[in-house]
């Protein structure tokens, strides 16, 4: 973001200067260039000193916490980097959109007319069955609700100084939180999907896999499978990519701004809800405010990633889940907020363009 | 005698009576409700700072009502005679945190200390909130009874590295105006410490605190009582992340040294229901033990059905009081005003409420029947009365020490039954 547009202030004091600055760009330059490396690097490093401290059990398990974790972080995730791609928000609203289609799914479940949580419970082809209906009930339901917020809290700001969208953002962020307080209590409420999906499916090590765990990370990986096919090869992907390139010439080109960007929230926002329903199974519990703090962490692993890169997003997500948990672990589990935005930090002071980077054309 | 009449005849007939029982036990010294009152003119007030809503809602909002029910009985019963009541109940659980917030506490009372028509407070109900509460009712010269603070750090300067005691007791003339009718967590960790390693046998225990200045103190307590007993402490950990996730990462860490326990040191608002149900999702099948911040029927909410009777889950809290002859009134009352059942400190809420309008009854008796015309000396005669308290109630007799602790030393250790608490063994420290 910040870097392709960044010049040396003054040309004269540089030279005067001479050695000292051009040797701290090259440094900032190469540090920028081991990121990944460093990352990937410091994480083996956190598996093995908690492996060496605590086992390898716990190691394996932490690693098992982390990528479950980091699933549900992804699918939040990759409606941040959508919207930023295409329109530079950071949606703050989205973490909420998260909270809230969980709890869509709860009243569906509640007036569907027949108990989906039995159905869901009884078995495999039950437990499948009973998702997809809530599924695509949900998924509808946030991605309208997605739709909705673009329309009357963004749309008209577009082209208004960034920061009047990003108050907005947040201003939204407070009207769901606090909807969600108003109508469904202070308190954590039960989904009903806790017997969803019960049992060991595998054991490594001593370490036991249950049959949520590997639901939680390869439906994640599915929706992410999904979305990324869906982007390059429909004509709709293709109108997104190119709005989010240069919306300008897109618009030339024949591209209705309006229409791609709506569907813009709208998938982000499904995703959100698909986000929301495998938490639910995994936890079972959700609350009124779960979505500031997952909101703000999935924000986190976009920008890891490279924000405006859906890959990347996954990507980010899964480390921010290991080095959340991993990070917890090693320093003390006070600090695993830390830990995260202290990453944020890191990332966006040496590659601001994420680990898989991506230029997004610079409007300023 | 008065006791055993009461039970008798509330077993029988109809609330009037039992009303009139739940204030009969002391008034009776005096002889009944007006005695030298009838000429009384005005309005007195009273208020009460207990959290009410969000996550707290269900225990708080089962003590107001306590608090309430003695309120509403003193009005039936005249007992300031020609002198009505004014009750403002408060609440400290903000929007901002969705449960108890020290500031919201410290905005309510200011706003009660800067109502001079205020002679006296029950709450708060979490010790946090106390901390935040004492500075300013002290320097008010305003009386507070807490119905549950055990934070022993409130009182007893030193006992909390992370209070000082000192700062908060603010009174101009030197008195102490904040009492409390349940005993301090250094007897209740004692009590559930040894209960553990003595009774249940356990020898090893993980212990996580939600970080709040009761459940952090509760949980050091805990530690060394344990320690001290021949058990061991196998890692400790203070977490102010209450998610399903946290706990899961935290009892992954813990999982590999066995413990033979897992000790809560936190409220129910702060998610003992939430560890209570991690356990089963990360495997680790030891016995779950925690402090009267879970004896709260939130638990059961955030737990879940494996939790409603759960043979391996224990936690203490004040003395339960649903078994006292004294309280059986109160209880029968209770069911038929609100229709529903006690919370663990309803019998507290209700005694403390009582013992602040006897106080004031003994001081308007002794100005001659008239409300003190000074609200300074009125509040400063509360203090004194209340500190002087010898009260019979429904969780038995209340006298206060020096600092303001009663001299009642004994906590309860209660287990689940049907979804919903139920005291086991009383045990005194």
């Amino acid at each position: 973001m910040a870097q392709s547009t960044e010049t040396v202030p003054a040309g004269a004091a540089m030279r005067s200067a001479g050695l000292p600055v051009a040797r701290l760009r090259e440094l900032s330059a190469l540090a920028s260039r081991a990121f990944p490396i460093v990352v990937v690097a410091a994480l083996i490093l956190m598996v093995a000193l908690v492996a060496l401290r605590s086992g390898g059990t716990t190691a394996a398990a932490e690693v098992r916490n982390g990528l479950t974790i980091g699933a549900v972080y992804a699918l939040i995730a990759v409606g941040y980097t959508m919207v930023y791609g295409i329109i530079e928000l950071i949606n703050f609203a989205h973490g909420d959109v998260f909270t809230l289609s969980a709890f869509y799914a709860l009243i569906f479940s509640q007036h569907l007319g027949f108990d989906i949580s039995g159905l869901g419970a009884s078995g495999a082809g039950g437990f499948f069955a009973a998702l997809i209906i809530l599924l695509v009930l949900t998924m509808a339901a946030a991605g309208l609700t997605g739709m909705l917020i673009e329309r009357v809290a963004y749309r008209r700001l577009r082209n208004s100084p960034r920061l009047a969208p990003l108050i907005t953002a947040v201003g939204v962020s407070f009207i769901i939180e606090g909807f969600l307080f108003a109508t469904q209590g202070a308190t954590n409420v039960r989904t009903g999907k806790a017997n969803w999906l019960l049992g060991e499916a595998v054991k490594v090590g001593g370490v036991s896999i249950s049959w949520r765990d590997i639901f939680v990370f390869f439906s994640a990986l599915v929706f992410m499978f999904l979305l990324q096919s869906f982007v390059r090869f429909t004509r709709l992907g293709k109108a997104m990519r190119a709005t989010a390139q240069d919306r300008d010439a897109a618009l030339l080109s024949g591209v209705n701004i309006n229409r791609t960007i709506s569907a813009t929230f709208f998938i982000g926002s499904a995703l959100a809800a698909a986000g929301g329903i495998i938490y639910s199974v995994k936890d079972d519990l959700i609350v009124w405010n779960l979505g500031f703090r997952f909101g703000i962490i999935a924000f986190t692993c976009a920008v890891l990633g490279g924000i405006g890169n859906l890959v990347g997003a996954g990507l980010g997500a899964f480390l921010i889940g290991l080095i959340q948990v991993f990070g917890g672990q090693l320093i003390g589990s006070a600090w695993d907020n830390a830990i995260i935005f202290a990453m944020l930090i890191i990332v966006l002071v040496f590659r601001p363009v994420g680990l898989l980077g991506l230029r997004v054309p610079d409007r300023a | 005698m008065h006791k055993s009449f009461c039970l008798v005849t509330a077993a029988g007939l109809l609330t009037l009576v039992g009303t009139a029982c739940g204030t009969s036990s002391s008034t009776s010294s005096s002889s009944g409700g007006g005695t030298g009152l009838a000429g009384c003119v005005g309005s007195i007030t009273v208020a009460s700072d207990l959290p009410t809503s969000g996550g707290d809602a269900s225990i708080g909002g089962g003590t107001e009502e306590g608090v309430k029910l003695a309120v509403t009985q003193a009005q039936q019963n005249k007992l300031f005679g020609g002198c009505t009541i004014n009750y403002i109940p408060k609440d400290d659980a903000s929007v901002a945190l969705g449960k108890h917030d020290p500031a919201q506490g410290a905005q309510n009372m200011t706003e009660l200390a800067n109502n001079s028509a205020v002679v006296g407070v029950v709450g708060p109900f979490n010790s946090g909130v106390a901390v935040a509460e004492l500075p300013i009712s002290s320097a008010a010269g305003l009386t507070q009874i807490s119905p549950s603070n055990t934070d022993p750090g409130l009182t007893i300067p030193g006992s909390d590295p992370a209070i000082d005691t000192a700062s908060l007791h603010k009174n101009p003339d030197g008195k102490n105006t904040y009492f409390r009718v349940i005993s301090n967590d250094t007897v209740q960790a004692l009590v559930m410490a040894t209960y553990a390693v003595k009774t249940l046998n356990l020898k090893s225990f993980y212990d996580i605190s939600d970080n709040e200045t009761y459940g952090k103190d509760l949980s050091n307590y805990f530690d060394s009582d344990v320690k001290q007993l021949g058990g061991s402490i196998v890692k400790r950990d203070d977490t102010t992340d209450y998610t399903p996730e946290k706990f899961n990462s935290l009892l992954t860490g813990a999982a590999s040294l066995h413990p033979d326990a897992v000790f809560y040191g936190g409220v129910a608002s702060n998610g003992s229901g939430v560890l209570w149900a991690a356990m089963r999702t990360v495997g680790v099948n030891a016995t779950f033990l925690s402090g009267d911040g879970t004896v709260d029927p939130q638990f059961f909410k955030d737990a879940g059905a494996a939790a409603a009777s759960d043979s391996k889950t224990y936690a203490s809290s004040a003395p339960d009081t649903t078994k006292l002859g004294s309280a059986q009134a109160f209880l029968q009352t209770f069911k038929q005003t609100y229709n529903q059942d006690v919370v663990a400190y309803s019998t507290y809420g209700y005694d403390c409420m009582n013992i602040l309008l006897q106080a004031i009854k003994k001081v308007l008796v002794s100005n001659g029947g008239k409300i003190p015309a000074s609200s300074t000396t009125f509040r400063a005669d509360v203090v004194d009365a209340v500190a002087a308290s010898n009260y019979d109630g429904t969780i038995g007799h209340t006298q206060f020490d020096s600092r303001g602790d009663t001299q009642n030393h004994s906590f309860s250790v209660y287990v689940p039954q049907g979804g919903s608490w139920v005291g086991k063994t009383t045990l005194s420290a």
